[in-house]
């Protein structure tokens, strides 16, 4: 740690938010596993299979999983009055967590919409090149989760570029539910939960 | 034969170092600026100074007054200390200031000495005019030129050697950059003082962490993990870890 710049890891170990205990690991205070990828491969694969499953795991992810969490955080650490600052910190975490590199290209505050770009998405990677289409679907239930959360405001993350396809990066779409437009409902009807 | 201590006077602190500093010790506080390494010591050489200890302020960046301020946020009286806590600040630029510390030093029989910071004593190529007294360029008169960084160490150096003569229970504090090596910004004084002791601050939303760690605590079984702390106002206080040792 001395020498180089502190990682989001350094920093959350100094203040304990991060702690590896005796068969208890805790993230901001709560409690997290190490599973090895393969368990989200596995689920990842149900979805490459059954497209049909797609919208429906998303949405779990989303509101059984993320939301809930990322809720959790914006109370914990007060992050209500900023969720922009909220975003790109839960953007620096999912890096942290693995889930590749991450780069706001795009953010309209006003309309709460924007573009995130992903290096290094492991699912992606996975199927590089290998299909026609996205693959990203439990990075994008936690991300739409996330930024529910953040934005106090039903938010949909829908994958626009994908390595598995032939793309250099991954790149999501998000905005409010509420305002995706009828094309785009259409267009990616299979990232969507069922209606 | 056992180990006479000064006692930190912050709650919970001095069992977390087998009772407290080592009397003649030398203890470096290093962190990023607002991390608490001031108001560590200034804590540290007012209640002891309470308790009738004579303590040694010394400050190169701010004045008395600033000092008297922070002390007042924290509702510390200097009037109450007496003449058991002397607030001494100078300027980095005199010349003299090595033989004028080292005066001020042998003034008095301190208990507690503590030099806020050593980083402010290093040159910066800013300050690269900076005069020397012939004291310190004695000290460097050696066949290849010295580098501002060099002399800085040297001074340093000096300081500390000075500070361990005197007996007293010695702070010092540095000011630490992220990402550079080395513990405090001369890289030398972690390696001459008896302990150091690390201190962090993180800000998540509108939540501030700090921390501190003790890296090393010459004749002392001493904390190896992160100890949370607060700045209240009453000044540090540590967080009890409800998760220690719990589970």
């Amino acid at each position: 740690m001395i020498g180089k710049k502190m990682s989001i890891f350094d920093k959350l170990a100094a203040i304990k938010e991060v702690r590896f205990e005796d068969g208890n690991i805790t993230l901001s205070g709560q409690r997290v596993l190490i599973i090895p990828q393969e368990f989200a491969f596995a689920v990842t694969d149900l979805m490459v299979k059954d497209k049909e499953l797609t919208g429906t795991i998303y949405e779990v992810v989303r509101n059984k999983l993320s939301v809930g969490w990322a809720e959790y955080i914006r109370r914990r650490y007060k992050f209500g009055d900023n969720p922009r600052n909220f975003v790109k910190w839960l953007i620096e975490v999912g890096a942290f967590v693995g889930w590749g590199r991450h780069e706001l290209i795009k953010f309209d505050s006003e309309k709460l919409e924007g573009i995130l770009r992903t290096y290094d998405a492991p699912m992606g990677i996975l199927y590089e090149n290998k299909l026609d289409h996205p693959v990203d679907h439990i990075w994008r239930g936690l991300t739409s989760g996330c930024a529910t959360a953040a934005f106090q405001e039903d938010m949909d993350w829908i994958e626009i570029k994908c390595i598995a396809k032939g793309d250099p990066y991954c790149e999501f779409l998000f905005k409010p539910r509420k305002s995706l437009t009828p094309e785009e409902i259409t267009k990616y009807k299979e990232q969507l939960p069922p209606l | 034969m056992a180990v006479q201590r000064i006692t930190s006077e912050i709650s919970g602190f001095d069992k977390l170092v087998g009772g407290g500093f080592p009397k003649g010790s030398i203890s470096l506080i290093s962190g990023t600026p607002g991390t608490g390494k001031s108001i560590f010591c200034l804590q540290v050489a007012y209640f002891n100074a309470l308790q009738g200890k004579k303590a040694l302020y010394v400050d190169f960046e701010e004045t008395e007054e600033d000092i008297n301020g922070q002390m007042e946020i924290f509702g510390w009286d200097l009037k109450k200390a007496g003449k058991n806590l002397e607030i001494y600040s100078d300027h980095v630029d005199d010349a003299d200031l090595l033989l004028k510390l080292q005066r001020k030093i042998k003034e008095n029989k301190w208990d507690i000495i503590v030099i806020d910071s050593l980083a402010s004593l290093l040159p910066t190529p800013a300050a690269s005019n900076k005069k020397y007294s012939l004291h310190e360029l004695l000290d460097t008169v050696i066949p290849v030129p010295l580098d501002l960084e060099s002399v800085g160490r040297l001074r340093v150096k000096a300081i500390l050697s000075i500070l361990k003569q005197s007996g007293a229970t010695c702070f010092v504090t540095s000011e630490r950059i992220e990402g550079l090596p080395g513990y405090s910004r001369d890289t030398i004084s972690e390696f001459l003082c008896d302990a150091v002791i690390l201190t962090y601050y993180y800000g998540i939303g509108a939540v501030d962490f700090r921390s501190m760690r003790i890296i090393k605590f010459r004749r002392s079984n001493h904390e190896k993990d992160y100890i949370l702390f607060n700045i209240t106002s009453k000044g540090i206080d540590l967080i009890e870890d409800p998760l220690k040792n719990k589970r």
